[in-house]
């Protein structure tokens, strides 16, 4: 997609975007605000000057019905914006008219274009509300960066320039730095890799994506998170499942593995839950995503589709050394499958796949044949593991097989993982307090955590490190925290 | 010069998709409440018994039920079906309540510009004549 396409969606909202700049949204908040308290104390005065003559009461009377239709119009225009600016946000739960993620273009990368002159492509990026948010998280001010469009440079003339598809956030700022040699160079003389900049922008770009989803209550995707009545009245017999398989127990806090457990969410609470296969390189992760998932369930939070679902993770070495006999393999499978279709609320997890595949052979069953009924089954979910090696080895060769599965790679990196966790704790923290974290500041603060080899206790220690962060940093009266900033005050 | 197109931009988006998202809207509370009365678990689970505990299960799958525990069992089945009977028919209530609000909802979007115009001309009364 060039930029002349984006530019062809942006004309049909360019009103939109032109009153955001002369009346931005936070200005029609306050206005809303103030007319909702002003009106009633009006009202009020007419209860009490109807006898008297002091005001024309045909005035008061004039200016509660302007002051309601200028909330109104506000209103109407805010209804307006709103509706653009929720376009393309993520839903998991499908609603009607709405398009999914991929087929729109984010709101942000709109507004950006709508701030690009077609001459100069870098200055409409970093004059916009996410380029000078991405520049403000590198510790770049907005006077530098002006001081930088207004120098020496070469201008990148921005319709004929090529987006990969999706187009996100991230995409547009690294085909702006790659692009323009520039502004690649005045990021370095910052000390701004480009890795440092796509990072960013993916930050900035997931937390648009929380604001999203946390102002819009009305989604299916809120409404649905509200704790429901009567999801646990009924429960079924369990004793032959427990056998050779376990309940996940809940783990407090999803925040490590987020992202995917929100996939995996996503992928269950389909109209026919879709199977779905995990791939880690180890299997604490893989339980940590099923620990996560069932703790949302646990505490009400989970979509209404797997809201009163628990999560069973089958052993298939028990399963097999328990199967003695020709046959009793697959009679035991048979058997905990239709126990658990039976139930209808449980979602069964196989700990590790590749094992089922192997022992299936041993025991002369054709795996495949077998567990197609189940996996096509839209009153059962399945979800399954397999350690990266053991996928590429057993599965991936296998595309019969493979396209029942939706596939989830859990992240790898333990350092993008704990970059992750520190950028959601950073979210909360910046609601409730004047600070802005900068990239390079998590970055510190992840590098200082990871001593430690498990992710787990990293994730801990980033933690404290915040927490001990955090009243020094406001006792400072610190507003932007910098890499230099956390040396500083955690030496 | 662009905030002019704002004024056809907004009305094209009023009657289109605005309607469209208004309807969008309803249908999510509709949703909402049909799942948070847990309607279909509830029909499907009518005469399951009342929150059957995990310890109680392993009892059940080692010793065979006696009398006793047979009795108890139904009258727990009837106590649940009650219950959820009785929140069913609470939900669907509820549900067409909702729908009912959705098209009451429809209706003021539909007349919304007309109502700003009948507030300002009737401001404009009150002032000027």
């Amino acid at each position: 997609m060039t930029f002349s396409d984006i530019r062809k969606k942006e004309g049909r909202i360019s009103g939109l975007t032109a009153l955001e700049r002369i009346l931005p949204r936070r200005i029609r908040a306050t206005a809303k605000k103030i007319i909702f308290l002003v009106l009633p104390f009006v009202l009020m005065l007419l209860y009490f000057f109807e006898e008297q003559a002091l005001i024309p009461i045909e005035a008061l009377y004039a200016f509660v019905l302007f002051g309601t239709a200028a909330w109104l119009v506000i209103f109407m225009l805010d209804s307006f914006y709103y509706a653009h600016y929720f376009e393309g946000a993520h839903v998991a739960i499908h609603e009607w008219g709405i398009k999914r993620h991929e087929q729109t273009i984010p709101f942000e990368i709109l507004e950006i274009v709508a701030h690009t002159h077609a001459a100069d492509l870098t200055e409409g990026f970093v004059k916009s509300k996410a380029g000078a948010d991405i520049l403000q998280r590198l510790n770049v001010s907005y006077a530098v960066a002006l001081a930088f469009l207004h120098g020496t440079r070469e201008k990148v003339y921005a319709d004929p320039v090529f987006f990969d598809h999706p187009l996100t956030l991230s995409v547009y700022t690294k085909t702006v730095f790659d692009i323009d040699k520039d502004f690649s160079a005045f990021l370095a003389s910052h000390e701004i890799a480009r890795d440092d900049l796509i990072g960013t922008a993916s930050w900035v770009s997931a937390l648009y994506e929380r604001r999203k989803e946390m102002f819009r209550w009305w989604g299916r995707d809120s409404l649905g998170r509200i704790k429901a009545v009567g999801k646990e009245w009924a429960r079924s017999e369990t004793a032959f499942l427990e056998r050779y398989g376990t309940f996940v127990k809940p783990q407090e806090g999803d925040i490590l593995f987020k992202k995917e457990i929100d996939e995996l969410e996503w992928t269950l609470a389909r109209e026919a839950a879709t199977p779905t296969m995990l791939v880690a390189d180890r299997l604490h992760k893989l339980m940590g995503v099923l620990s996560g998932l069932s703790s949302r369930i646990e505490d009400g939070l989970a979509l209404p589709q797997i809201a009163h679902k628990e999560i069973l993770v089958l052993d298939i070495n028990a399963i097999d050394e328990a199967a003695t006999d020709t046959g009793q393999f697959e009679l035991l499978m048979t058997e905990l499958f239709t126990q658990a279709l039976e139930s209808g609320q449980i979602i069964v997890a196989f700990n590790n796949f590749p094992a089922f595949l192997i022992a299936s052979k041993k025991h002369g069953l054709d795996s495949l044949q077998f567990i197609e009924p189940y996996l096509n089954s839209p009153d059962l979910s399945i979800v399954a593991f397999a350690l990266d090696t053991l996928y590429e080895k057993y599965i991936a060769s296998e595309p019969k097989l493979l396209k029942h599965f939706a596939r989830i790679f859990v992240e790898c990196e333990d350092a993008v993982i704990l970059l992750r966790v520190l950028e959601h704790k950073v979210f909360d923290i910046e609601r409730q307090s004047h600070l802005l974290f900068t990239y390079q500041a998590i970055k510190a603060i992840a590098e200082r955590a990871s001593v430690d080899s498990n992710v787990n206790l990293q994730e801990n220690q980033a933690t404290v490190l915040l927490s001990t962060l955090l009243p020094r940093l406001i006792a400072r009266d610190i507003r932007v925290v910098t890499a230099e900033h956390v040396a500083e005050l955690l030496d | 010069m662009e905030i002019i197109f704002l004024i056809p931009e907004y009305f094209l988006w009023h009657y289109t998709a605005a309607l469209r998202s208004t309807l969008n809207i309803a249908t999510n509370f509709l949703w909402f409440t049909y799942h948070f009365f847990s309607m279909p678990i509830l029909w499907q689970t009518l005469f399951a018994p009342w929150q059957v505990s995990r310890a109680k299960e392993r009892i059940y799958a080692t010793k065979p039920n006696r009398g006793f525990e047979i009795v108890k069992e139904a009258s727990l089945q009837i106590f649940g079906a009650v219950i959820r009977m009785f929140t069913l028919v609470f939900g669907v209530t509820m549900c067409v309540g909702v729908g009912l609000a959705g098209v009451v909802m429809l209706v003021i979007w539909f007349c919304l510009p007309l109502i700003v115009a009948a507030l300002i001309f009737g401001g404009l009364r009150f002032l000027f004549l």
